[in-house]
């Protein structure tokens, strides 16, 4: 086979050039990079940090520059639980349920400090902390924490999906 | 029935030509206003000893228990602030804080006040608990006043500008030192 006449006079920059077109990557690392710049998450807005969850999703804050704006609200499209208010224990076998319906990899923010560790309400009637329930990954404090403290908390989520290992 | 379409489809245009309201996050930060009440901090005396002397009215006021203080006495040996005791322990659990500055309003010595730092997303429930050498100010950080913030101790007939020229003085060149802008309210 003729050598193509791209080549002609270039052999000793073949390299070079392989170098520039061709990106080589584990398949590890592409799962990783894939898999934190689309975060779908379930929305479970129980109290007010809903509302300071909405604001981070609009276009001031706009979550959509993370990869991580579509809502999904059913668990099974979802990756990203944010847990965004009081879990009562009332609530909390439906949180439960949610989370194992969704599918893996999944990922949990604990975002306020009633989902964290019960926050005010030190009382029966309330879960002290969502992590009892269900493996949390980012705790975001805050009463209710604002839109930029749940985007830290997503950054750091996202560099806590790219050190962990997938495969 | 086009018209009505063009009529909506207008404020879409005119939005296009609107300037864009989105905050790039990470590389730039929205401005808080003055009074932000965000992670608290321990004030220092202009020598650098701390400010507060753990008479625990902040964690008897906080209507959450999220501030433990085990009081120590202060010896000429090893003297952490000015007065008989200081604050050998100042934990603050952020999983019971709600951010409401009762504890500022309760400290009788203007220890404690509230930043601006809201970056306080962890990945450890025990990290939720701040320690004292993660709350006291830094050697040489000029002291804020509550007042500066929210909370005025001076009567409410007085205007902020009515206050002792030194402390404005101080307080804007804190400001120009952290390279911001803001004037307090």
């Amino acid at each position: 086979m003729a050598e193509p006449a791209y080549f002609k006079g270039r052999e000793s920059s073949i390299l070079e050039q392989l170098k520039n077109r061709i990106l080589l990557t584990t398949v590890d690392q592409m799962l990783r990079w894939a898999r934190k710049n689309s975060l779908w998450p379930l929305p479970l807005g129980l109290a007010c940090c809903a509302i300071e969850m909405m604001g981070a999703f609009f276009a001031r804050y706009d979550m959509a520059r993370f990869g991580a704006e579509v809502f999904r609200f059913s668990p099974r499209q979802a990756d990203l639980m944010i847990v965004a208010g009081t879990v009562t224990r009332k609530m909390a076998p439906i949180v439960r349920r949610l989370y194992d319906q969704m599918s893996e990899p999944k990922w949990v923010i604990a975002m306020g400090a009633c989902a964290m560790a019960g926050g005010p309400y030190n009382s029966y009637a309330v879960l002290q902390g969502v992590d009892q329930i269900i493996p949390v990954d980012i705790y975001v404090p805050g009463c209710p924490p604002r839109p930029e403290s749940l985007l830290y908390g997503i950054i750091q989520l996202q560099k806590k999906i790219q050190s962990e290992r997938q495969v | 029935m086009v018209l009505p379409l063009l009529k909506g489809l207008s404020v879409t245009l005119r939005h296009f030509f609107k300037k864009r309201i989105t905050v790039q996050y990470p590389e730039e930060r929205r401005q808080l206003p003055p009074r932000a009440r965000w992670l608290h901090q321990l004030q220092r005396h202009e020598d650098g000893l701390e400010r507060c002397i753990a008479c625990m009215l902040c964690a008897a006021a906080c209507p959450t228990g999220a501030i433990y203080i085990v009081g120590a006495e202060n010896t000429d040996r090893h003297r952490v602030s000015h007065g008989e005791r200081h604050a050998r322990v100042w934990d603050l659990d952020l999983g019971r804080c709600m951010f409401c500055g009762i504890c500022v309003e309760a400290c009788p010595d203007e220890v404690i006040v509230m930043t601006d730092r809201y970056e306080l997303a962890v990945d450890k429930r025990e990290k939720l608990v701040l320690h004292k050498d993660q709350l006291v100010a830094p050697k040489g950080t000029p002291p804020r006043w509550a007042w500066m913030g929210y909370y005025r101790r001076e009567p409410a007939d007085k205007s902020p500008l009515q206050l002792p020229l030194f402390k404005h003085l101080a307080y804007e060149k804190y400001l120009k030192t952290r390279g911001r802008e803001e004037k307090h309210g």
